[in-house]
């Protein structure tokens, strides 16, 4: 298993989930926000089957088209279960540097 | 990416998925291709992929449908055969009819359902009622002959209420004449009966009546 390979479908559910955290984007936007916040580059294919996803979950909805690009925006329980991850992945990188640094002293 | 090609991939997709995003990712596609984010090969690698797994996804969820459906129907058959088996003969309408009675001071009327009867299940049942314009009574309706004050079973669509018990007390078959206890149910008469109803003064045909059930005293 490569390190790539460990990133999965929610890890992309993440990444797009923050990067609408802060206002809504359409997909180009997204693309360019997730690789500069995050260093990951996804393809059109890939972010359209990462926000179908969301969609089906209520996570995140789409906004009128302006100009053929549709933005979308995160939802109140896509905000809520975004939060949840993010803490919990907190709590998880906290334990994880600990005992890193535990090991090296 | 040409057209002809993007149409084709996009073909890969399930037809729900691409009315609803197609448009989009191809958009997206010709934008991240312009702008040199990305190369014609590797978009169209990266919408093939996509594909792959909405199709993948798509069908996964019809197998969980096929499954569910094949679970429901053998849930359906063992049900059948279950209640096949263990189920009291039902009284036929025939058994039911030509029972001529009066009802106790006091008792409003009964209704009598088929052995059997579920809570909630509605079923034909016939109900006594107590004959006040015999003339009005449609041929067929009444067995044998009826007066004012007589009471006849009429047939009508009854829905047992939450009381009922799973078998009612209804004798099978039902004797001419014979005491019998059925359970609270609500009923409505047969459209083109037109009674005066004991329980509750005159129910036009159609509009159901609550029906408490208790016993009668036979005429003969």
């Amino acid at each position: 298993m490569t390190r790539d390979s460990i990133r999965g479908s929610s890890d992309r559910s993440i990444l797009i989930l923050t990067s609408l955290a802060d206002w809504p984007k359409h997909g180009y936007a997204l693309i360019k926000d997730i690789e500069s916040f995050a260093g990951v580059k996804l393809g059109a294919g890939t972010l359209y089957g990462a926000l179908a996803k969301l969609e089906r979950a209520g996570l995140v909805e789409a906004l009128p088209a302006e100009d053929r690009r549709r933005p979308y925006q995160i939802t109140a329980a896509g905000r809520e279960f975004l939060y949840a991850r993010l803490t919990e992945s907190a709590r998880i990188a906290e334990i994880g540097l600990r005992r890193i640094a535990a090991a090296w002293s | 990416m040409n057209r002809r090609l993007l149409r084709a991939l996009l073909a890969l997709y399930p037809r729900a998925w691409r009315d609803r995003y197609g448009a989009e990712v191809a958009h997206l596609t010709g934008e991240l291709i312009a702008a040199g984010e990305t190369t014609p090969l590797a978009g169209a690698l990266n919408l093939m992929a996509g594909g792959v797994t909405e199709r993948g996804r798509a069908l996964a969820e019809s197998r969980r449908f096929a499954l569910a459906m094949a679970a429901a129907a053998v849930l359906a058959v063992a049900g059948s055969l279950f209640a096949t088996t263990h189920a009291q003969p039902e009284p036929t309408p025939a058994s039911l009819t030509g029972i001529r009675c009066t009802f106790q001071s006091g008792f409003p009327d009964l209704a009598l359902v088929p052995a059997g009867t579920k809570p909630g299940q509605l079923s034909r049942a016939l109900v006594p009622v107590r004959v006040a314009e015999p003339r009005r009574l449609r041929r067929g309706n009444v067995p044998g002959e009826s007066g004012p004050g007589q009471c006849v079973m009429v047939p009508a669509l009854c829905r047992a209420g939450p009381g009922t018990p799973h078998r009612a007390n209804v004798p099978v078959p039902v004797k001419p004449g014979q005491c019998v206890i059925a359970a609270p149910g609500l009923c409505r008469i047969a459209p083109g009966a037109a009674f005066v109803l004991p329980w509750a003064g005159a129910v036009k045909p159609g509009r159901p009546a609550a029906s408490l059930c208790p016993a009668f005293r036979p005429s003969s």
